[in-house]
């Protein structure tokens, strides 16, 4: 069980994601991981938890600079924004299972 | 925790920030076709020249709607209430009677600080008698101390007498500092007097060593006045520290972090709705006022997924009424406690990412938004802008604990 975790969550980490629909994609199949129980009842939650963190914050470091180039277009800006909700989304999904009885 | 959604917020927040303090200066649309928001310059002049005078009265009543409204933003800090008796309630919190009956003003950023323990309410003059007791004791032997202080004199070298000159203007602005901290009409702080006399016992160490150093000899060699005056004023200062110490019980603890974290989100909420004032201001200016900014043209869209309160229509006019809703009647309620912080904090955030959305798409060229001339306006588009920038110093002090945690 464990395993397949990992293995999923390896196979997300090659995901490239350069615009709105690999986000989409990418997070989408991250809700899914962390909806199912085997993610939740795997001895290594808190290891997977560690690694998806790691994983997001990597990723969503690469697709937001903290200052913005000039002459980033407004669309990316955007994206960033909705991609910054998606987020948001899968956070909130984590914290109610985190702190659920 | 690891997946800390505050750190997520505050990222896109300074990104967002930081992309609109750089972002390319929009191309005004030159033929404003009927479906859209009349270019500002074309709607001044159309205002001007309207034959329609209705419209000319509700855009001018408009206007000085908003002026009167920002006026009592200014004055009362927020905006009263709709109930009766809310505006006297509102003039009575920041106009009352001094101690001669005077009518005063109290500004709320003054209430707010004075609610913390910060600032000293000028109106209260009438101190405890205990307090007055002491604080007569204090100021009689800080008149005294500082006239020993002035009669001090240098023996030494000139650069030895501008150092000892300057000791000696700090030791009486510290000896101010103490006696004043005793006449506080809202209690003295124990951090306050305590940190004044620690500074003060030093200096005056300080300038007899400075004293002797400048004289270049041993104690006995300076001069007998100065020995006499330096050993009173020690022993006033002995003096004001022993009755300090005698009035312990008078001493209140300095105020919690907390309050001060409440203080200071408060006044944030003060900055962002006087923020929002004058972004009203810049409509109304352009003749887009409260009736065109509650019409169908003035409808906002494309405002954000998770925001699920604005997948609905929500016009120019919803966003301005839930704005000043938030800043004037719930912020300053939620503000007093933990969890109502955090709804402070989300609810900024969620008004900080609305607003940016219309922001940056006013800035791209091909904005499909009817909205599209009047936030490229560029009054509207600085005040913005800055409202933008209060909100984000909202969200992130309440997210924070009033920036004390």
């Amino acid at each position: 069980m464990t395993t397949d975790v990992i293995q999923k969550l390896t196979v997300l980490d090659n995901d490239e994601l350069r615009t709105k629909d690999q986000w989409t994609g990418h997070v989408t199949r991250l809700k899914e991981i962390v909806r199912s129980p085997e993610f939740w009842n795997s001895a290594d939650v808190q290891q997977h938890l560690d690694g998806l963190s790691l994983h997001l914050k990597e990723k969503l470091d690469e697709f937001i600079n903290l200052q913005p180039p000039p002459g980033t277009p407004p669309v990316q800006v955007l994206q960033a924004l909705e991609i910054h909700d998606m987020l948001e989304e899968l956070y909130e999904i984590i914290d109610t299972h985190a702190t659920a009885p | 925790m690891k997946f800390n959604k505050q750190a997520l917020r505050q990222q896109i927040r300074q990104y967002v920030l930081a992309y609109l303090r750089t972002k390319p200066v929009p191309i005004r649309s030159g033929d404003p076709g009927p479906a859209r928001i009349a270019h500002p310059a074309d709607r001044r002049a159309a205002v001007a020249v309207s034959t329609a005078q209705d419209t000319v009265i509700n855009n001018g009543s408009n206007q000085l709607q908003r002026q009167l409204d920002a006026a009592i933003i200014d004055i009362l800090g927020r905006k009263p209430g709709p109930e009766a008796g809310d505006f006297t309630r509102a003039i009575q919190a920041v106009f009352g009677p001094d101690p001669t009956g005077r009518i005063v003003f109290k500004p709320l950023g003054q209430d707010v600080l004075r609610e913390a323990q910060i600032v000293t309410p000028p109106e209260q003059t009438a101190l405890p008698e205990a307090q007055a007791a002491l604080f007569r004791h204090v100021r009689m032997l800080g008149d005294a101390a500082r006239s020993t202080l002035a009669r001090l004199e240098s023996h030494g070298p000139h650069n030895c007498a501008a150092d000892l000159a300057e000791q000696r203007a700090i030791i009486d602005d510290l000896i101010i500092s103490v006696v004043s901290e005793c006449g506080r009409a809202d209690g003295i702080r124990s951090l306050g007097l305590t940190a004044s006399l620690a500074n003060l016992k030093k200096l005056v160490r300080n300038l007899g060593a400075a004293m002797h150093h400048g004289a270049g000899r041993a104690a006995s060699a300076v001069p007998p006045a100065d020995r006499t005056n330096f050993q009173a004023l020690s022993h006033y200062v002995l003096l004001i520290e022993q009755s300090c110490q005698s009035a312990e019980p008078l001493i209140k603890a300095s105020p919690s972090s907390d309050s001060i974290g409440v203080a200071r989100i408060n006044l944030a909420l003060v900055a962002a709705a006087k923020a929002h004032g004058a972004l009203l201001r810049e409509y109304d200016t352009l003749g887009f006022g409260r009736v065109e900014r509650q019409s169908l043209a003035a409808t906002l869209n494309r405002i954000g997924r998770r925001k699920q309160a604005c997948n609905q229509l929500l016009t120019v006019q919803d966003l301005a009424g839930w704005i000043e809703y938030f800043l004037g009647e719930n912020g300053p309620v939620f503000a007093s406690y933990g969890d109502g912080r955090a709804v402070i904090a989300d609810q900024a955030d969620t008004l900080f990412s609305i607003l940016a959305r219309i922001a940056i798409e006013a800035s791209a060229a091909d904005s499909p938004s009817p909205l599209y001339d009047l936030f490229t306006d560029p009054n509207v588009d600085r005040a913005l802008s800055t409202l933008l920038n209060r909100l984000n110093d909202l969200a992130w002090l309440a997210e924070n604990n009033g920036g004390v945690s």
